[in-house]
């Protein structure tokens, strides 16, 4: 994923993606059928991505450009994105497996396959190689139980955000809010008020509230009014953010406004794609997203009224809690890892070579390539800022080139940013820069992120879902708050009390 | 047909007489070698695409992980289907999945056979044939397109359908997250989508009643209804039955891809099936073993249908399957 493009995608990109048939069946024929990737005999390093857009030519001048940089031909295996997981078990049951495989999160089947050995341990490996080694922090973050079974992928450590109608707020001479209360207020006197002239939902929230645990709006939420991200310590022991009354209160919160008519009443059901829809169509003023959507968002209304598309959106930043303390939510710093296969990465020595080269890619020029082309081709510079060369730019758009998703780059992106078309979004960009350095120094981080319990690979999913459904059905109105903590109870004890225990004992070792 | 133009083709040369039973197998293969021949390419994709993936089933009896293969994963014997009959979800699942069934076999099953007899009823034939083609449609389009349409149609607040009716009856239904209205909704869309093609198989069918009896009964004084229950209904009985017995197979099969585009948190209680059960076990939680187990014990229930329900119709003196 870009650092352009919004980052919980999580479950609903792949929703309706379909896998028919049996899976079980569908493995077993798979695995002998899948013969992309291939080894190191030919020389070339092979490398396996999600594709987000159209895939770049092999024989352009971009890759090629990148191929003489590197000194080795690329063998790029692309696969959709939606498409990724799958692919992913298929070619780790196949016998050929790429060299460099991304990995997009510690899922059961990357955490599996790589402690039966699937992939190097980089734990003591990285030091030689500058460009490969990040913040100790976010290290720790990415990493398994203490093993480092891939290089990570690093990411704007904080995006989480509020959007508001910026038009609307004018109108009706309110500020941009501060606090969750502020929040509440704007909402209701935008439901009141209409300042759009139609009705309007006042926050708009989508279905991603039936899945615990995506780093979606929700969690934003929850972590704003006090709650851990992820898992946080109270009174000495890890415990999970929804065994905190913080985190329920977030939930009260959204159950209130929800019954009073200031929160979308389809929330357990609006895809996100439609969610955008409604906000540009005036049908909703408030979102809680990933700041990028300022971006993405003031571009939208920018086709509507050209030039002034940035004067459509007040980015609030992460919003003070009832208690009056900012607790902002940052994202894992990573997004994914790229792991190196011990199937067709033999030995130390070609490991070394592998390592060798990915820290070339992530130099400052190796990022260039990689992201934007060659310079005076693909793209030239104005300022600080890239320009897409028209018909020749590497990514649809003018987006960055789909082989950035090679892009490691541990100590942060040097990529240049596209030049902004208007002032105005050079304003929300800096707005944005302002926000997330402001927001950093409060960030909560997750307790537990570098720990991984075996109960919850082999049982989070389904856990998890009661988490999600819990905190759907209470805001919903359909559970009252005895049903909502007996399903709490359920995940502990269909499971979870395992889990907490578990992530407890791994933390002491650490 | 003549015997010389049938030994053209060496299949039956006249002058041998056919081998009874007793002849031995190797002259029999050799006079029917054709045949056999003919037989083959089907006999190979069974074997190799229906057959040989099965064996893909023994990692339901491992803890299959999907780098070490189906060799080096270890085995566990019986442990996963003991997980999921001892499971709390395992009741809930079992009777949603029975529920959408039962109204499967009781709804949707018999609605071709009656827009079948109804368009048998048509006299003009412009007519029959105009609806016949409008009605079977809705089968080329994807569950993804229809779930689509009922989003637009049922969403809350902004859906057509659930607009007139809660403006209407000054209610408040939300029909999309409602777990009551949830297997109405599932039932009316396998209704919209699959009636009209399931027709044609009945409508063939149909085709082939002779004319002659319908004279006869007529004679005889048969009004139509009479002559639907007497003539029409016993005609088609064991199409009917072979097409109940095959749809037994898949008794337990409620569609992935609509419920799963259906399902949501406030609907899931009513709403998980098997197949749901098995996609966010097996693809989101990667327990490729566990959700194969689910899967075979689907399957086992499957057969055991298609052979009871076979037994059944032979016993009522139908033809059945095998």
């Amino acid at each position: 994923m870009t650092s352009t493009q919004r980052q919980f995608i999580g479950p609903t990109g792949s929703r309706r993606a379909f896998l028919a048939g049996s899976v079980g069946l569908g493995l077993a024929l798979a695995g002998c059928s899948s013969n992309e990737g291939g080894g190191a005999s030919d020389g070339a390093l092979s490398v396996m991505l999600p594709l987000f857009g159209t895939a770049p030519s092999a024989k352009g001048k971009a890759q090629k450009a990148l191929e003489k940089f590197i000194g080795r031909r690329l063998n790029v295996t692309w696969v959709p994105a939606a498409d990724y997981p799958d692919k992913v078990t298929v070619t780790l049951a196949s016998d050929k497996l790429p060299q460099i495989m991304t990995m997009l999160k510690k899922d059961a089947t990357f955490v599996r396959s790589a402690q039966a050995g699937a992939f190097w341990d980089l734990i003591d490996k990285l030091r030689k190689y500058p460009n490969l080694v990040g913040d100790a922090k976010i290290t720790q973050a990415a990493s398994i139980n203490g093993s480092q079974y891939g290089i990570f992928r690093w990411r704007d450590p904080m995006r989480a955000t509020a959007l508001f109608r910026a038009d609307w707020l004018d109108k009706l001479g309110l500020d941009v809010p501060e606090s969750v209360d502020d929040l509440r207020t704007v909402a209701e006197a935008f439901v009141k008020e209409r300042p759009g002239g139609q009705k309007n939902a006042g926050l708009l929230l989508s279905e991603w509230g039936g899945t615990y645990g995506l780093d979606s709006p929700y969690e934003f939420l929850e972590t704003w009014f006090g709650a851990p991200n992820g898992w946080g310590e109270r009174g000495g022991k890890l415990v999970p953010a929804f065994d905190t009354e913080e985190f329920f209160e977030a939930q009260r919160f959204l159950r209130s406004m929800r019954q009073d008519g200031l929160l979308n009443a389809d929330f357990a059901t609006l895809a996100t794609v439609d969610l955008d829809k409604r906000f540009f169509t005036g049908k909703g003023g408030i979102t809680v997203v990933t700041d990028d959507a300022a971006l993405t968002y003031s571009t939208a209304f920018d086709n509507k009224d050209p030039g002034k598309g940035a004067s459509y959106i007040a980015n609030a930043g992460n919003l003070v809690g009832p208690d009056g303390a900012r607790h902002s939510f940052p994202t894992p710093g990573y997004s994914g890892f790229l792991a190196i296969s011990r199937q067709s990465v033999r030995t130390e020595q070609e490991l070394d070579d592998v390592l060798r080269i990915l820290n070339k890619l992530n130099s400052t020029k190796g990022q260039e390539l990689l992201s934007l082309g060659v310079e005076g081709t693909n793209y030239e510079m104005d300022g600080e800022y890239y320009v897409p060369i028209k018909g020749a730019e590497v990514g649809a758009n003018g987006t960055y080139s789909p082989l950035n998703q090679l892009v490691a780059a541990c100590k942060g992106l040097t990529v240049p940013m596209i030049k902004p078309s208007s002032p105005g979004f050079k304003k929300l960009s800096a707005r944005r820069d302002e926000l997330r350095e402001r927001d950093l120094k409060t960030a909560v981080h997750n307790a537990a992120a570098g720990l991984v319990s075996k109960t919850e690979i082999a049982q989070g999913a389904v856990l998890n879902q009661i988490i999600g459904d819990a905190r759907v059905k209470f805001i919903a109105g359909e559970i009252d708050e005895k049903g909502y903590r007996a399903e709490i109870k359920r995940w502990h004890t269909a499971g979870g009390d395992k889990i907490v225990s578990e992530i407890n004992d791994l933390s002491q070792k650490q | 047909m003549t015997g010389t133009s049938v030994s053209s083709t060496q299949i039956a040369p006249p002058e041998t007489p056919p081998p009874t039973a007793k002849a031995p197998l190797r002259a029999r293969a050799r006079r029917y070698r054709w045949l056999y021949l003919l037989l083959l390419p089907g006999v190979l994709y069974f074997l190799i695409f229906r057959y040989l993936p099965m064996f893909g089933l023994v990692i339901a009896f491992q803890d299959y992980l999907p780098f070490l293969g189906i060799s080096g994963s270890p085995w566990v014997g019986f442990q996963h289907f003991e997980e999921l009959f001892s499971s709390p979800d395992f009741p809930r699942i079992m009777g949603n999945t029975l529920f959408l069934a039962a109204l499967n076999i009781l709804i949707v099953f018999p609605a071709p056979i009656i827009v079948a007899l109804m368009l048998n009823e048509l006299r003009v034939q412009v007519v029959k044939r105009s609806i016949q083609s409008l009605i079977y449609i809705p089968h080329f389009l994807s569950w993804t397109i229809v779930a689509s349409l009922t989003y637009l149609l049922f969403a809350l607040d902004i859906g057509a359908v659930t607009s007139f009716v809660n403006d209407l009856t000054g209610g408040n239904v939300a029909f999309l997250t409602d777990p009551d209205w949830f297997r109405p909704l599932i039932i009316l869309q396998s209704l919209w989508k699959a009636t009209g093609w399931g027709t044609i198989i009945y409508l063939a069918a149909l085709t082939s009643v002779d004319p002659n009896l319908y004279e006869a009964a007529k004679l005889d004084g048969a009004n139509r209804w009479q002559q639907m229950w007497h003539v029409t209904l016993p005609a088609i009985a064991s199409t009917v039955v072979v097409m109940a017995i095959l749809s037994m197979g898949n008794f337990l099969d409620t569609g992935f891809e609509q419920i799963y585009l259906m399902i949501n948190s406030l609907n899931r209680p009513v709403a998980e099936v098997f197949d749901t059960y098995v996609y966010s076990l097996g693809i989101e939680q990667g327990s490729f073993s566990y959700s194969t187990a689910v899967g075979m014990f689907k399957a086992v229930i499957g057969v055991a249908l298609v052979f009871g329900s076979n037994w059944i119709a032979r016993r009522f003196g139908q033809r059945g399957l095998f």
